[in-house]
């Protein structure tokens, strides 16, 4: 898959269930190779968004993956 | 600076023989501002009686995952010195080996930017740096690479893998537990640093059964080195130390299994009984040596209890010969974390994961032949149950 294509399709799932759902690296994972993606392919479209501060880890019990915001003590959803 | 608060509390903890966590805050509380009002947080939280922490949230630095653990604290106002208050990991040297320059550069780095509070080395086994704030972090990132170190891991991730002093100092060690810590690290960098696995997974390396770094009780993978011969004797060197010890009683009648005897004279050692407990050649390190065939029992599940009971690792392979570049041992993990990535759900650990589905799906996955010694502990069901269309 293309990478900007498949970056964005990341991108989007993350974004649509905020709020709503708290997304794994593995959820994201398993959405986009259902899409056609391989393992590698999305690993390596996931750390383009991270690296370049898109999309950034979060921790709650476990880690996740989000859209930036508000950081810790101000979050929300805490 | 916040103002003095006085520390009745704490100041108990100061009396008696042992060291206290109470003094070094407070000498630390004299240069900066964040052990200083540590002090007056926990004095509040021991009067109160309820934690003033609050934790977790989005602080890292930019393309990891983990290597900071996030805290705050509620009372922000009053104690702005811990208002943040994130913990740093440092991956150490396999076998925790530093040079005192490369120690002080390290601290060097954390009396600039944090609290000066350590912790070496946490049970995790990393170097943890106590207490700084978000804006801190990427220059203490930038200030740890520089000088060739790395953060290590948090969150569902790889934690830093972590191995006794090994060959460099032990004598007992069967496997280069230093040099396979330290492939494992450089092979799983992304597992390490970029959280994809349903929960944590530990690794930990011991050269021998005395599992100096407790790997059974805490790691998801315990590495043990063990020996597949017969125990080496030295029966002059039995009878010498039968003059000073009492061979029957400290050594024999303490094996496990039964399978040793002496007569007086001459130790014999029924080998296929033995277990490798490392008992007899503790107490006799001159005349009781490992075998020469060496390498690993690899087991897995060990964790301690947060989501269901703690449990131990058990038996996964009797024996791996270890040599580097350690291609089966990764072969093996990569299998495993596969299995565990397909079905593991949200803070599941894999331990947990092989008891809700059984040891037959983690086996076919895995391809690992089942084997005896997987019991996972002594009386145990040792079956393994075939699926019909597999019995023939
Ligand atoms: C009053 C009669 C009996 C009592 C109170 C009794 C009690 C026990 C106990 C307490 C155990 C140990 C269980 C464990 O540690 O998990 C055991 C094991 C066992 N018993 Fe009995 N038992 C009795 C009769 C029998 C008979 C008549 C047989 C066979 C014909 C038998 C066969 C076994 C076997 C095969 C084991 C397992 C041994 C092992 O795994 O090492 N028992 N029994
Ligand atoms: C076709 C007949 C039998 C089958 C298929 C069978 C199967 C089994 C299985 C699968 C276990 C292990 C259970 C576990 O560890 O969770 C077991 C344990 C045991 N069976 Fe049987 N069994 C049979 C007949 C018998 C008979 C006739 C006796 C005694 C007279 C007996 C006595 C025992 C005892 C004492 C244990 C417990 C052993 C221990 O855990 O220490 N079984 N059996
Ligand atoms: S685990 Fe064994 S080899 Fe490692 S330091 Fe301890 S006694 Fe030595
Ligand atoms: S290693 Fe343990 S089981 Fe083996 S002979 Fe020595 S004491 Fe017995």
């Amino acid at each position: 898959m293309d990478a900007a294509e498949l970056q964005k399709k990341i991108y989007t799932l993350v974004e649509t269930n905020m709020g709503k759902k708290k997304m794994k690296s593995g959820d994201l994972k398993k959405a986009m190779v259902a899409e056609g993606a391989t393992e590698e392919e999305f690993k390596a479209a996931l750390r383009e968004l991270v690296d370049g501060g898109k999309l950034v880890y979060s921790y709650f019990g476990g880690s996740f993956i989000e859209v930036p915001h508000t950081e810790g003590s101000a979050n929300p959803q805490q | 600076m916040s103002k003095d608060v006085k520390t009745p509390m704490l100041d108990d903890l100061e009396k008696g023989a042992w060291p206290s966590f109470v003094k070094e805050i407070k000498k630390a509380a004299k240069r900066s501002n964040t052990a200083h009002d540590l002090l007056g947080i926990l004095e509040r939280s021991y009067r109160d009686k309820v934690t003033h922490w609050k934790h977790g949230g989005i602080v890292g630095v930019l393309g990891y995952g983990g290597g900071v653990i996030g805290r705050y604290c509620d009372l922000p106002e009053e104690f702005p010195g811990v208002a943040h208050f994130h913990t740093v990991r440092i991956n150490p040297p396999s076998g925790f080996f530093y040079t005192s320059k490369a120690m002080k550069e390290l601290c060097d780095i954390w009396d600039k930017y944090g609290s000066g509070l350590t912790n070496l080395h946490g049970s995790t086994g990393d170097m943890v740096w106590l207490g700084t704030q978000t804006d801190k972090l990427e220059p203490i990132f930038a200030e740890i690479t520089a000088k060739g170190w790395d953060l290590g891991g948090s969150g569902s991730c790889l934690r830093t893998p972590s191995s006794c002093v090994g060959m460099a100092r032990c004598e007992f060690s069967n496997i280069d537990t230093m040099s396979i810590c330290h492939t494992m690290t450089q092979k799983f960098q992304d597992e390490l640093h970029r959280p994809a696995f349903p929960y944590k997974f530990k690794i930990k390396v011991s050269g021998c059964a005395n599992d100096c770094t407790a790997a059974v009780a805490r790691a998801d993978m315990s590495i043990i080195g063990t020996w597949k011969d017969n125990i080496r004797i030295d029966q002059a060197e039995v009878k010498n130390l039968a003059k000073s010890m009492n061979i029957q009683e400290e050594v024999v009648d303490m094996c496990p299994t039964k399978c040793m005897s002496f007569d007086g004279s001459t130790l014999k050692i029924n080998d296929k009984d033995c277990n490798r407990c490392m008992h007899c050649i503790n107490r006799m390190p001159k005349a009781l040596r490992p075998g020469k065939e060496k390498g690993a029992t690899i087991m897995l599940g060990g964790k301690a209890p947060i989501v269901t009971g703690a449990l131990m690792s058990w038996v996964l392979v009797p024996f791996m010969k270890l040599e580097a570049p350690y291609d089966n041992l990764e072969a093996l993990i990569r299998k495993l974390w596969e299995w565990w990535d397909d079905h593991g759900k949200n803070r599941e650990r894999i331990g947990e994961l092989v008891d809700r589905m059984g040891m037959r799906s983690m086996l076919e996955a895995t391809g690992l032949p089942p084997v005896p010694q997987m019991v996972k502990a002594p009386r145990t069901n040792p079956y393994v149950f075939w699926a019909p269309g597999e019995v023939k």
